[in-house]
């Protein structure tokens, strides 16, 4: 495994073509924007590498049989899909933010049992691609961006009767060695921080969308593959001198970007299904359940910062002994444990995949990610409820150091005798961080649609409630002979 | 005495599992004791499972390469850790 230093230096090795405010970012590593985002990945690699961690952060490959970073691991058991879970929240709490490997690993195992299936089915050759591909990654502990959403146009339309047929991802292209391929995938988590980018389609499709029904991975830096950063809320106070108390999280952070793939070549040994569309949609539904069982651990995580933070800006106020206060505490406790408990329930209940690894709950999957959409929304609310409209209303921390200003900040901010005024600012930034700063991204927005939208959870719920077993168990009650 | 030290995965530990450590450390300086990170194919006079909680993450069921096998779930457990220690080296 690599440490967290050889990551970096990793990424240094890759030519990508980042754009960000207009320009080229020359140095994605170092630039003080990205950087939060690639310490958060960093993270991974750096407590995997510490005993007290490792139980969680590393597991044995069913390739290869070395120790390997969770990250890049197929799922072998319940006991792994748990763990994972464990993984993502404790991640969660070392950063605050989104931390962006997951959703590799998502990728990872759902193309992985999906590639089995198609070779059964047809008699291609796709798993072994991929088991040669993964394998490489297990063995290097690279990055890997898992990338699904196409921008899709007009919603109305099928990939196929798109006016721009490049509103969603697909071959333009097919020669001896490979294909090539043209379009983009939008709100790429962690792109900027990973070795290579494993490409899938986005909605199940019928016969005449073959073109769109596509996978592969390519190394981030391929030609033809550019991206344009993201923007958050606040970002760009990381480019002010000395920035520190103002970022409420100065060393961790999350980002995405729109990826655009402009004709860009892959090699048969890198293709993992192409125009088996039958397949798009058992993809596409084993990513987003992986992912949604994703949120159960990460968002979590962030969630015990976010509670921490607001017990802490309750106790610089004098506000903690307040019943209310307490009340809201174990609300938020109460919301955020419901999630855990989601996350944790869709992987016991797991089961194995045809190709052998393990599959979470779907429809558990899907009701908590469902709870995502709203329970951290709710946390936040509260939060910002108990921190008090200082958290959006406090002076800049140029003012604070300025020394004409300094002692009426710290003569009318001041709280419970004990704290600095500084302590008071800084955990009220971190909760304008989580809530509506640049980790707001992370914990709310992309609570709401990432994954998938609150509406894709209610489909699959839908399919999956066993409605007719549930009116039988009510005849059978109420005596109603059929 | 060796002694292999495995942690839980420390997802939501109820106290500061690396601190109790370095602490019995600290204190059992009387005692010949090397502490050495837990590996399943090694063998250890005993060994020291840390979990963050009470929560089985880390089954005790799989320490068989050990004479003795100490398990912590809170910092207290830590103090009868290290009087058993004692007397176990006695």
């Amino acid at each position: 495994m690599m440490t967290r230093e050889e990551y970096f230096e990793s990424l240094r090795k890759l030519n990508l073509k980042v754009y960000m405010f207009g320009k080229r970012v020359e140095n994605p590593v170092d630039d003080p924007v990205i950087r939060p985002s690639l310490n958060s990945i960093g993270m991974t690699y750096e407590l995997a590498n510490q005993p007290e961690y490792e139980d969680l952060m590393t597991a044995t490959s069913s390739l290869n049989g070395q120790k390997v970073n969770r990250f890049t691991h197929l799922h072998q058991s319940t006991e792994d899909l748990v763990k994972k879970v464990k993984m993502l929240r404790l991640l969660g709490q070392k950063t605050g933010s989104c931390f962006q490997r997951c959703v590799g690993m998502d990728a990872n195992n759902a193309v992985f049992s999906t590639t089995y299936e198609i070779d059964q089915a047809h008699g291609t050759n796709y798993h072994e691609n991929f088991k040669k591909f993964l394998n490489d990654v297990q063995l290097k502990d690279l990055v890997v961006d898992g990338a699904m959403t196409d921008p899709k146009g007009d919603r109305s339309l099928s990939p196929s009767k798109q006016p721009d047929p490049d509103c969603y991802l697909h071959v333009v292209e097919r020669r001896p060695d490979g294909v090539v391929v043209r379009g983009a995938k939008a709100h790429q988590t962690g792109i900027v921080n990973s070795h290579e980018v494993l490409v899938m389609p986005t909605i199940a499709m019928k016969p005449e969308d073959k073109d769109y029904a596509i996978s592969f991975a390519v190394p981030t830096d391929t030609e033809g593959i550019f991206m344009i950063y993201g923007r958050q809320s606040c970002d760009t106070r990381k480019l002010e001198e000395g920035a520190d108390i103002d970022l409420g999280n100065k060393n961790f952070g999350g980002h995405e970007a729109l990826v655009i793939f402009d004709n860009v070549f892959v090699p048969n040994e890198r293709i993992f299904m192409n125009g088996e569309t039958e397949f798009a949609g058992m993809l596409v539904e084993r990513f987003s359940g992986y992912h949604r069982q994703s949120y159960g651990g990460c968002k979590v995580g962030v969630g015990d910062v976010l509670i921490g933070a607001t017990a802490l800006a309750a106790d610089y106020n004098g506000a903690a002994k307040a019943s209310h206060i307490k009340d809201k505490l174990i609300e938020m406790t109460h919301l955020n444990e419901t999630l855990y408990s989601c996350g944790v329930a869709c992987s016991c209940e797991g089961c194995p995949t045809k190709a052998g690894n393990y599959m979470i709950d779907l429809l558990l999957a899907n009701v908590c990610k469902q709870n995502i959409t709203r329970f951290p929304y709710e946390i936040a609310r509260l939060a910002e409820d108990i921190a008090g409209g200082l958290m959006v209303t406090c002076p800049s921390e140029t003012d604070y150091n300025t020394a004409e200003l300094k002692p009426y900040i710290e003569k009318y901010l001041v709280g419970v005798e004990g704290i600095s005024v500084e302590d008071r600012m800084r955990i009220l930034r971190l909760i304008e961080n989580i809530s509506l700063g640049t980790a707001a991204v992370g914990y709310r927005t992309e609570s709401m649609h990432g994954a998938g939208s609150p509406q894709a959870q209610r489909i699959m719920i839908s399919r999956q409630s066993n409605l007719e077993q549930k009116k039988k168990l009510a005849k059978d009650i109420a005596n109603i002979k059929d | 005495m060796k002694i292999g030290l495995k942690y839980c995965g420390g997802c939501n530990p109820v106290y500061d599992r690396t601190a109790a450590v370095e602490d019995l450390k600290s204190s059992l300086t009387d005692l010949n004791i090397s502490f050495t990170p837990y590996r399943g194919d090694d063998t250890y006079d005993a060994c020291l499972l840390v979990r963050g909680c009470n929560r089985n993450c880390v089954s005790d069921q799989k320490f068989s390469n050990c004479r003795r096998l100490f398990t912590a779930v809170c910092r207290e457990d830590f103090d009868i850790i290290k009087k058993e220690l004692h007397a176990w080296s006695e």
